[in-house]
């Protein structure tokens, strides 16, 4: 075997096992960090009719590298691969069509890319914003100490609850010995997967005519579960407003259950922002207000 | 009275014509000797003797038929020549006693020995074959029956002496007083006979000197003539007398004048009964063939001619994440492919057990794309014997055959793909032989990249490259791959426009049967780096874009759209940065 072959791929099937850490063999892989980096979904608008999800990628001023990547679920069956939907920026493919080991399918998407990055949807179905430039060098990253909110996407679809990943600038590939040394057959070769960052957010999942009381009353649910919304209280009431709801649709009370959602709309935008005064996170606050509003649209 | 006298005179004669004659010794040595002494070897046109036949005085007077000395030996075919005419004079003094004239000769005057053309041939020589002292009970046939030929042949077959007599005459006479006898015609002149010996009939094989189970076919030759029929057999005769082993093949049947025999030993053909002339009864013999111990002969055989080695495809172990990433998924093992391979040592198509047999390989020059390899050299497969381990092959392997005249051994193909040529010697009794087979190593069906405007093919007149005029192959999945990066790249280095001018450029993939893609500064080393170029799944990338057309360098590529577009095609398979290029693999890596 050729002994100038490394090992240096950023292949999609990690296990989703946060920033693992392998003992580091050579200084020539070093270790970068984004830990804290995180995507947040800061709107939900509806424009000419498709659900526009606008991401801002936040890199806190510890990180020791800036952000190249930025990569949201936006699987679905196999069977799922529509065309994309309006899409500006450098777009390079579709994988979940291309790739003859696709996994996934997508929901409906479209997307801005900014200048700079390149948009593809992988055949993982995740939907990915990547850092372009020469080489293995990326010209215009999200640095460190930076918000940036260049990131759209568009759908007919609703938002669900959706990972997302954020890799790191990694210019390294191969190898960290001389060419011929067989020590570069047994390292531990490093990637940016082995410094990525990951979490939840919210994403396009739903299609509006499968939304119920109940799909509602479980994001709520799960939003509360991720911490997306703090005060016990604030998940209580809610609750209590989408149990209402529930009821009075159960006995076509339409009046009764429309009120009750209003209600809860209203106590959404009284709860949005962060504590002491507030306890909805931007990704809750969306998540449950476009779908109580479509929920509302039908009744 | 006198005319009715001579009539009656006539009658008296021509009724004593009629009666056979009494044959008489011969009066003279009228019969010339042949030219060999006895014991003296006779040979084709030989005289085996002359004799002259008087004519007879008058026409009423037959020749008495005679012995002429002419002894024909056994068997031989001869032929008999009687030469000569017979003059007629009319006798003047015949009309006169007779008045009336001669009658009138029905033929041509002078006669040949053939006689008058009428029924009874009268003045024919007639001839048979008799012995010393009785004369022949049956006549010659003479040819052609014609007055005016004036010579015919006929053909016999001895033993037995010739006798020859003018048997039949046309009496015409007249005695009356005063006349004396008057014959009719007055004859003058004589005829020789000769009898020559004639060529025997024989068998011309094809080939007189032969290896033991060479096939030998012998066709009959009557040198003397074409009118001949068949009515006995063909046989073999072995020389010195003994058993047989040699038999028929083709021909040979009843009246076939060609037979085709597998001759396993010293001996000649026969052929009895051949009627010639429908005179002579001959038996046609062939020359010896002289039988030479045959030749030793080896004969390689495969049970297949083409050998495939296989990449494994799927099922790697699953390597832990934190495992070195040397992982075998990166190494995927090749299933190797070997043949049984059969040295058969024969002599005359028998086995020979015991004898020595020794094997070896040869890479042939320039096959499998390696256009640097000029000259034949050593080969790559390995030889082990049936029930070795695989890690037991060597280049060569000595042996010796088994009863069935046999030396067995398995045969694996090398890393290098391409032509394997087989030698095997034999020998056995301070004899050799030699046999070779070709083996073709092909690691695949691979696919050539076809020229696209949407990427360069470049490697191929670099100092690297020229080694190997035709580097641009892959799995036909492979290819399909890299034509759809190329796609989604061009449009990537063209800020999105799909026509723009700068476009990938491939440089080393897959030799056209796969196998090893040595790449080294000697022009034979078959040795890394650049083995994994060795099964379909690899290429190199250019880390610059090219302009499309030409073969400049254009800026340099975006290491993060082309990781992108791969994965777009295989999510599983590997980008690595290779100094100058990036070196793609198609396949799936789990361990990943």
């Amino acid at each position: 075997m050729s002994r100038k072959l490394r090992v240096a791929s950023l292949v999609a099937t990690v296990a989703l096992a946060g920033a693992a850490r392998a003992p580091a063999q050579s200084p020539s892989f070093p270790d970068v960090s984004i830990a804290g980096s995180k995507l947040e979904c800061r709107v939900v608008a509806v424009v000419a009719g498709l659900y526009e999800y606008r991401y801002t990628v936040l890199n806190p001023g510890t990180s020791s590298a800036g952000v190249a990547s930025v990569a949201v679920d936006g699987s679905a069956p196999l069977t799922l691969r529509p065309p994309m939907l309006t899409t500006r920026g450098f777009f390079l493919g579709d994988g979940t069509i291309q790739a003859v080991d696709a996994t996934s399918g997508h929901v409906p998407l479209g997307m801005d890319v900014p200048p700079d990055w390149g948009g593809t949807i992988a055949p993982t179905g995740f939907v990915e914003w990547y850092g372009r430039g020469e080489g293995l060098t990326v010209r215009r990253p999200v640095v460190p100490g930076v918000e940036s909110s260049e990131f759209l996407l568009r759908s007919t679809y609703l938002p669900g609850i959706r990972g997302y990943r954020l890799l790191p600038e990694y210019p390294h590939l191969c190898c960290p010995f001389p060419a011929g040394d067989p020590r570069n057959d047994t390292v531990q070769v490093k990637s940016a997967f082995d410094f990525r960052s990951e979490g939840a957010s919210i994403g396009p999942t739903y299609e509006p005519t499968t939304v119920t009381i109940a799909l509602v009353r479980g994001l709520r649910s799960q939003a509360c579960e991720l911490g997306w919304i703090t005060k016990a209280g604030v998940c209580h009431s809610l609750e209590v407003k989408l149990d209402d709801a529930a009821a009075a649709i159960a006995e076509n009370n339409v009046e009764r259950a429309r009120n009750r959602l209003r209600a809860l709309l209203s106590e959404l935008d009284a709860q949005r922002g962060a504590e002491p005064a507030k306890s909805i996170t931007e990704n809750a606050y969306w998540l449950l207000k476009a779908n109580v509003e479509a929920l509302l649209s039908r009744l | 009275m006198t005319r009715a006298r001579a009539a009656w005179l006539t009658v008296i004669v021509l009724v004593s014509a009629c009666v056979l004659e009494e044959p008489t010794a011969p009066t003279e040595p009228a019969a010339t000797p042949g030219k060999h002494l006895p014991g003296i070897q006779r040979a084709p046109g030989d005289i085996f003797g002359t004799f002259v036949l008087p004519g007879p005085p008058n026409n009423n007077v037959p020749t008495t038929t005679q012995n002429t000395g002419i002894v024909l030996p056994p068997t031989v075919p001869v032929r008999v020549t009687v030469t000569g005419q017979l003059r007629f004079d009319v006798n003047p003094g015949f009309e006169p006693c007779a008045h009336n004239p001669p009658v009138t000769l029905p033929g041509a005057n002078p006669v040949g020995p053939a006689g008058f053309d009428q029924g009874n041939r009268p003045y024919a020589v007639v001839m048979g074959l008799g012995d010393a002292t009785n004369p022949p009970s049956s006549a010659f046939a003479i040819r052609p029956l014609s007055s005016s030929a004036a010579t015919v042949t006929a053909f016999a077959q001895g033993p037995g002496v010739i006798w020859a007599g003018r048997p039949t005459v046309i009496p015409n006479a007249c005695e009356g007083p005063g006349t004396g006898f008057q014959p009719a015609y007055f004859v003058s002149g004589s005829q020789t006979i000769v009898a020559e010996e004639l060529p025997p009939a024989v068998l011309n094989p094809d080939k007189t000197s032969i290896h033991v189970g060479d096939q030998v076919t012998f066709t009959l030759e009557v040198p003397w003539t074409s009118n001949y029929f068949i009515i006995g057999s063909w046989s073999w005769i072995p020389d010195p007398p003994g058993p047989s082993a040699t038999r028929f093949i083709s021909g040979c049947g009843f009246q076939e004048g060609t037979c085709t025999l597998e001759i396993h030993e010293r001996g000649h053909a026969q052929l009895d009964g051949i009627v010639a002339e429908g005179a002579v009864f001959l038996t046609a013999v062939s020359p010896a063939i002289e039988v030479n111990a045959a030749p030793l002969r080896v004969e390689l055989v495969a049970d297949r001619g083409t050998l495939k080695p296989r990449i494994i495809m799927t099922s790697f172990p699953r390597t832990p994440s934190d495992a070195p990433k040397k992982l075998r998924c990166r190494f995927p093992e090749l299933t190797a492919d070997e043949t049984r391979l059969r040295a058969i040592v024969t002599r005359g198509g028998e086995p020979v057990a015991g004898a020595t047999v020794s094997l070896s390989t040869q890479f042939v020059a320039k096959s499998g794309g390696h256009d640097h390899q000029a000259a034949d050299r050593e080969g790559f497969g390995r030889f082990r014997p049936p029930g070795g381990a695989p890690s037991s092959g060597q280049a060569t392997i000595d042996g010796t055959t088994d009863a069935s005249g046999t030396f067995t051994v398995l045969f694996a193909a090398g890393t290098v793909a391409g032509q394997e040529r087989l030698k095997a010697q034999a020998s056995e009794g301070g004899s050799t032989a030699d046999d070779e087979l070709t083996i073709e190593v092909d690691y695949g069906d691979m696919q050539t990249l076809g020229a696209s405007a949407d990427y360069q093919l470049i490697g191929t007149t670099s100092t690297e490259g020229s080694r190997h005029l035709s580097n641009h192959w892959g799995f036909a999945a492979m290819t399909g791959h890299l034509t759809a990066i190329a796609t989604a790249m061009r449009s990537a280095a063209n800020d999105g426009n799909a026509q723009g001018s700068l476009v990938l450029r491939y440089n080393d993939m897959t030799l056209q049967r796969g196998g090893v893609f040595d790449l080294g500064r000697n022009a034979t080393d078959f040795v890394p780096p650049h083995e994994t170029h060795n099964r379909g799944l690899d290429a190199d990338i250019d880390d610059h874009y090219g302009p499309t057309g030409t073969d400049d360098i254009g800026k340099a590529l975006d290491f993060h759209d082309l990781e992108r577009s791969v994965r777009n095609r295989m999510k599983g398979a590997l980008i690595v940065q290779e100094g100058n290029h990036y070196h793609v693999r198609f396949l799936e890596c789990p361990a990943n």
